[in-house]
């Protein structure tokens, strides 16, 4: 299958998802005033994935910025990622956050008490810009 | 030449300075002003908050804010068939980012010359305050927004905030959690979710107001703040 490249923008984050490599990068910022287009093809494109999944799975969340309603998505986007990982399937998630950034580091924590997967909490230090 | 009674004179300006207003818009709003706004927030914050954790609060803040504003007042403007001076005034949501500053530590005075400036009375006097003096960790940050919402809508806006203004720290956990695990995704906006976030970014530090107008509507502002 296709795999997913778009490039960040202001608003919306840079995505690789690769179903030959089974790794899956969205980083950047994420505040779109409708999530629902940004997001749709993304969970579109999970379902055909899980399908014929890669023999493992990593999902990588480095995000700098983001909003409630794409919250309710990267949600989402785990949710498909717990069903591939119910069904046996290796699958992974690193949520990057920076070390003072505490509230990004919070939301980590409550995805984590949402859904049934492995999210691995990586603490960056971000040099400033 | 006198300024004509009718423009804003030198106080707004001493205003703005001596309540530390950083930041301040006040006009029609579409996601592409949002996205400069966002942007032309985090440039002021880089040069004038030295702390990255209360500057990436404080955006996230406006992001959410900002848009709440904006979700409200386009759902307002298209069930609406108003003359255009109305229309004009509920497009137009209003932002403000200040910061509050402790009990000044430096205070000078400074005398205006009465005949030097025409639109500044004799009796003005300018407040400097060193915000050099303030140590960082004591900084707080408001963020005021304002717009228009309908009567029936400012009902239900109020004992939504105020019901969660009685929660708990661990109770707005709770719903925070509850609202972002909704079965159904939303299709425009983040169905109350922002308020949620928002009150637990804040510490519950969130306020209201609410301000009745003619044409039943009202107008709707939230104080919060940050640190």
């Amino acid at each position: 299958m296709e795999s997913i490249v778009i490039s960040g923008t202001t608003k919306t984050p840079e995505v690789n998802f690769d179903s030959a490599t089974g790794k899956l990068d969205i980083s950047g910022r994420s505040i779109p005033e409708n999530s629902y287009q940004f997001y749709e093809p993304l969970l579109s494109w999970l379902d055909q994935y899980a399908n014929a999944p890669f023999k493992q799975t990593l999902l990588t969340f480095k995000l700098d910025y983001f909003n409630t309603s794409s919250s309710m998505y990267i949600l989402g986007i785990l949710k498909k990622l717990e069903k591939l990982h119910l069904a046996g399937n290796k699958t992974e998630v690193k949520w990057y956050y920076d070390s003072d950034d505490e509230d990004m580091l919070q939301t980590g924590e409550d995805l984590k008490q949402i859904v049934k997967l492995p999210i691995d909490m990586v603490e960056i230090d971000q040099e400033e810009a | 030449m006198e300024t004509p009674s009718s423009l804003p004179n030198a106080e707004i300006y001493h205003q703005l300075i001596q309540d530390h207003v950083l930041f301040t818009y006040n006009g029609e709003i579409d996601g592409e002003l949002i996205d400069m706004l966002v942007q032309l927030a985090e440039k002021i914050l880089k040069k004038s908050c030295s702390k990255l954790k209360a500057r990436k609060r404080i955006v996230n803040v406006l992001i959410e804010s900002l848009q709440n504003t904006f979700h409200y007042t386009n759902h307002l403007v298209n069930s609406l068939t108003q003359d255009s001076q109305t229309l004009k005034a509920i497009k137009s949501p209003f932002l403000i980012l200040y910061r509050e500053l402790p009990a000044p530590v430096v205070e000078a005075e400074v005398e205006i010359d009465a005949t030097s400036t025409q639109t500044i009375e004799a009796t003005s006097t300018i407040e400097v305050t060193e915000a050099v003096a303030v140590p960082e960790e004591e900084e707080n940050y408001w963020i005021l927004t304002g717009n228009w919402v309908d009567n029936a809508n400012a009902q239900r806006l109020k004992s939504r905030i105020e019901e969660l203004q009685d929660l708990s720290e661990d109770e707005l956990q709770e719903q925070y959690i509850k609202s972002l695990n909704k079965e159904i995704l939303p299709t425009a906006g983040g169905a109350g979710l922002g308020i949620i976030d928002i009150m637990r970014r804040a510490k519950r530090q969130v306020f209201f107001e609410f301000r009745e107008t003619e044409h039943d509507f009202s107008v709707f502002m939230l104080k919060i703040k940050v640190n």
